[in-house]
């Protein structure tokens, strides 16, 4: 008697274990516990016995049921958990995520890093006239520097200025510098605008960050250490800056930074031309003409400024090769850029 | 501008400095080297000149730098400066404005032939054509001092010359064989009869110096850097000559190069010194003594640089000293750039080297005032927009006069880069929909997209510019319009605007136009302009972003009504004439103070709906604030408004 219940306790195990489906299992069940199976009929033989075998046989009979119950259970369990899984491999529904253009990210971040050390934010107007754009800032209206900023004039009559598209951010410093007295620390986003003609790397519309600070003591060693900041932040704490000399008519002195190569690490690359340098930015101290003219008192007051072109930047950390990529709006272009 | 290492070594020793170094430490002084290149026995840089350093325009110059970043010598020889014999020649300078001093001297008996290959390979090096040795030295001696020179065939002049304006419509061929018509912008250098040569910018054919040649003059003169500016602009020539007259010659180099010029033709070609002329006023560089003060130096420059080095270095750059009470320094005549204290701080530092300046971060200090900042509310509309699925396009400000689809007037360009590019845009929509455009060709059809840009338009008193915002949705589906419509107004309220009005109205080039209130648009695009620009169903609000930030609020809590709400479907079909307003003016007079919303669940336009009538299906949502409504109290105000609804002319209950 013994070795049947064991046999049977054995063969169930083996058949629960198989089992796939729900359906398969509920018959099992009705196979093994049901009113024609074994146990049941077993059951109904048990007062037919010896009355001495009776308690063996009932613990036996009780035993077998619960164990076999037991297994229905865990396979019942198992089955439906089964059912309720998914396929994570599946393919996703392809959904789409509405994106803030790269040049407002890198706008941001460079702005959000000087905010960080006490710069504020400020905008200017973008038609300027050629007192603000070129005369107050130490660039004489004909004269060969004046070359590098070419510049889209408006057909605006006026008695006093000509009017024109802004050709860099500069003309808001001279414009904050006015409105604001001492000390003083802005940086300027913004769309400005010079008569080039299309190509990968130029742009008649472009965007520029202007920044400046003035105080009693700012000097030439604050405006490393403000750029080494910044430029860090942005790429890397690895890059490295070389200040170059250089000449722009509103600063005094002037240089040009480059930053060493973040791409090549300095061996040389074609971004890089070889060099290992990219140049990034110009900057220096405020001409003491333009703190004239802006009613500073050049005795009383020095400070340092520096612009920089924002294409040029996001082109370098997003490595964009083609500035056009920009205004042309291509959804698969956009797309792929995230503030990080 | 170009310069070769053979050049340079006339005049300073560079033994032991290889052309790398040597463009490397030019470089980190200001003089960027942006190629250096072999060519047979010499190296030829190429450098970048910055426009306050027409110094370094001369070979000379270029020495003078080398040998203060070097501490080398500088040898230039002695020239013999003859003046004798005073030339019988009439030089008549018509203003000194544009030209404060011309010079001539005359050779006779010269023999023209090709150049000695030296002399060839000192031009060619630096990119200047060899003609002959006459022409040729004419060069030299320019790239040598900076100072340009002509030569004329002296038999092919008259007996007066004068430097003059041109008169409108003479005309002169020049010497690269193009005939120019010359206006009153244009400086000329001219005898009795005709213009001879374009002055400072370029030389005229007649005259020119041949192989035929036997008498030359050699023609030494400043001129007015804006004249020779506005001459080459008006005629669009530039040359080696304009480029250095335009950033100023060194006066005191003059004379030196015209009459080395003279000792080399002499030398080369033979001849006979024939005589001197000069017109104008004698010309001296005036540089006047700075203080110099090194603890405003350091303080300026955060450097702890000591005053004996930083003297050094003035001197290396031939500065003189002159020390009284306090240190007086004065630049090399040929340094007229130099006016300020900072401008001694930068000859200093750049010396001294700028990677020697310390990197350190200052305590930013600034008035903390006014930080109300649109820049800010800006970035923030920003990111309520890409919340809210439009994507931040950025397009172009300038666009052609054809692409105003406005009736505002625009602003012109005065110099467009194409004729197609010309006016300043009065409204910003016009480049979503190349944006769309741009999309739609790429297989994208549904679009949402804004900008944030300035627009520029005329008014009576002058002009105006105003920053916009335009938002738009290019899809394949019209009824989307009322997606779009949703959002604008999640994205309003999210500015703190809850209710606004919307006024119909025409608008050129939208079939449908409305505004909202005065600070704002919203439309559909007329379908046969869609339809041109390859485009389907385009909607577009544009608003007056300076008004949303005025208006700006914060939000206040308002109490949550806890009670229950009950909903009830009502199906309709309006004449599409009706506008919904007077459908709402209904639902809010019959429903009172039991209404808590109402929406459109459901737009049906299908076969049961009569022609010229839009199906649809209203939810109204009932609610107290002050207690629990009973179902029989909603059933009697929504049997009312039914009723209501249902008498209304051109509404049709389904």
């Amino acid at each position: 008697m013994q070795e049947d219940f064991q046999k049977l306790k054995q063969t169930a195990e083996r058949d629960f274990r198989k089992v796939q489906t729900l359906e398969e299992l509920e018959a099992l069940k009705v196979k093994f516990l049901g009113r024609n199976s074994f146990l049941a009929q077993f059951s109904k033989k048990i007062p037919l016995l010896e009355p001495s075998l009776r308690p063996q046989a009932g613990r036996l009979l009780n035993e077998a049921k619960s164990f076999i119950t037991a297994l229905w259970q865990e396979r019942k369990k198992e089955l439906n958990l089964q059912q309720d899984k998914i396929d994570l491999s599946f393919p996703s529904y392809s959904l789409r995520r509405a994106k803030l253009h790269p040049l407002t990210l890198v706008i941001r971040e460079i702005c959000s890093i000087f905010e960080r050390i006490g710069f504020e934010i400020q905008e200017g107007r973008e038609i300027e006239d050629e007192w603000h754009n070129f005369t107050a800032l130490n660039i004489p209206l004909e004269h060969p520097s004046r070359d590098a900023f070419d510049t889209f004039y408006l057909n605006i009559p006026s008695k006093r200025y000509k009017y024109l598209l802004r050709s860099h951010t500069s003309p808001s410093q001279i414009r904050l510098m006015r409105k604001r007295k001492p000390p003083l620390a802005f940086v300027v986003p913004g769309r400005v605008y010079r008569p080039d003609n299309m190509d990968a790397s130029h742009s008649f519309m472009f965007h520029q960050i202007e920044g400046f600070a003035v105080d009693k003591d700012i000097n030439f060693s604050h405006l490393k250490g403000v750029l080494a900041y910044f430029v860090q932040n942005l790429f890397s704490s690895e890059v490295k800056l070389r200040f170059r000399p250089h000449f722009f008519p509103f600063t005094e002195p002037s240089a040009e930074v480059d930053i060493s190569c973040f791409i090549c690490k300095g061996k040389g690359c074609s971004v890089c031309k070889k060099s290992g340098w990219l140049e990034i930015l110009g900057c220096g101290m405020i001409h003491p003409e333009v703190l004239s003219s802006c009613g500073i008192s050049p005795k009383k007051y020095q400070g340092f400024a520096f612009g920089m072109g924002v294409e040029r930047i996001t082109m370098l950390k997003y490595r964009i090769n083609d500035i056009r990529l920009f205004f042309e709006n291509d959804l698969r272009f956009l797309e792929q850029f995230y503030e990080v | 501008m170009k310069f070769s290492l053979k050049f340079l070594e006339e005049f300073l020793n560079l033994k032991g400095i290889t052309p790398a170094e040597l463009a490397e430490k030019l470089t980190m002084a200001g003089l960027e080297v942006s190629q250096v290149e072999r060519k047979e026995e010499d190296f030829v840089f190429e450098v970048e000149v910055t426009p306050n350093r027409y110094d370094l325009l001369s070979i000379i110059g270029i020495a003078y730098e080398v040998s203060a970043l070097f501490k080398k010598k500088v040898k230039i020889p002695k020239v013999n400066l003859r003046s004798q014999p005073l030339l019988n020649l009439s030089l008549k300078i018509e203003n000194q404005g544009d030209c404060p001093l011309y010079t001539a001297r005359l050779i006779k008996g010269v023999k023209v032939s090709p150049s000695p290959g030296w002399l060839k390979h000192r031009l060619t090096n630096l990119g200047i054509n060899s003609v002959n040795n006459v022409v040729d030295i004419t060069n030299y001696c320019m790239l040598k001092w900076g100072q340009p020179l002509h030569a004329f065939d002296f038999d092919k002049i008259g007996s007066i010359i004068s430097v003059r304006r041109a008169q409108k419509g003479e005309k002169l061929l020049c010497i690269d064989n193009k005939e120019r018509e010359l206006s009153s912008e244009v400086l000329v250098i001219a005898d009795e009869n005709k213009p001879l040569a374009l002055a400072g910018i370029i030389g005229g054919h007649d005259s020119e110096v041949s192989l035929t040649t036997k008498n030359i003059l050699i023609e030494a003169a400043v001129f007015s850097p804006l004249t020779i500016r506005r001459g080459r602009r008006n005629l669009g020539v530039e040359s080696e000559s304009s480029y250095r007259f335009e950033r100023g010659v060194n006066p005191l180099n003059l004379e030196k190069a015209s009459a080395s010029a003279c000792d080399l033709i002499l030398k080369l070609a033979g001849g006979e010194f024939a005589g001197y002329k000069r017109a104008g006023k004698k010309l001296s560089a005036k540089p006047f003594w700075i203080k110099f003060d090194i603890q405003r130096l350091n303080n300026f420059l955060g450097t702890k640089i000591k005053e004996k080095q930083a003297l050094q270095i003035l001197k290396r750059l031939n500065f003189s000293l002159k020390k009284k009470t306090s240190i007086l320094v004065k630049p090399p005549s040929y340094r007229q750039d130099i006016k300020f204290f900072e401008d001694l701080a930068e000859e200093v530092v750049r010396i001294w080297g700028y990677q020697e300046i310390k990197e350190t971060l200052p305590p930013i200090r600034r008035n903390l005032k006014g930080e109300a900042s649109f820049y800010k509310f800006k970035e923030k509309i920003k990111d309520k927009l890409v919340n809210l699925g439009f994507s931040e396009a950025i397009t172009f400000s300038i666009i052609s006069e054809r692409e105003n689809l406005t009736s505002y007037k625009p602003l012109f360009l005065e110099n467009p880069l194409r004729k197609g590019e010309n006016i300043l845009r009065p409204e910003v929509f016009g480049g979503l929909l190349k944006v769309f455009q741009y999309n739609v060709y790429r297989k994208e059809k549904e679009l949402e997209f804004f900008e944030i840009a300035e627009s520029f338009f005329k008014t009576n008193s002058g002009f105006k510019e105003k920053t916009k915002l335009v938002i738009g949705k290019h899809t394949q589906n019209i009824d989307n319009f009322y997606y779009f419509k949703g959002k604008l107004e999640v994205f309003l309220a999210d500015c703190g605007i809850k209710e606004f009005s919307l006024k119909e109205g025409n608008r050129p080039a939208f079939s449908d136009y409305a505004l909202i209130e005065d600070w704002g648009w919203v439309g559909v695009l007329d379908k046969e302009i869609s339809r041109r620009l390859d485009l389907e169903n385009v909607f577009i609000a544009e608003f007056d972003l300076e008004e949303l930030y005025r208006r700006r609020k914060q939000p206040y809590f308002e109490e949550i009504v806890h009670f229950p709400w009950v909903e009830r479907d009502i199906s309709l079909a309006k004449r599409k004439e009706l506008r919904f307003g007077e459908i709402e003016d209904i639902i809010k007079t019959q429903a009172g103070n039991f209404l808590k919303e109402f929406r459109i669940v459901d737009i049906y336009k299908g076969e049961k709906i009569p022609s010229g009538f839009i199906g649809f299906t209203l939810r109204i949502f009932y609610q107290h604030k002050q207690r629990t409504l009973s179902s029989e109290e909603v059933d009697k105000v929504h049997f009312q408004l039914r009723e209501a609804l249902a008498q209304k002319e051109g509404l049709i209950l389904r």
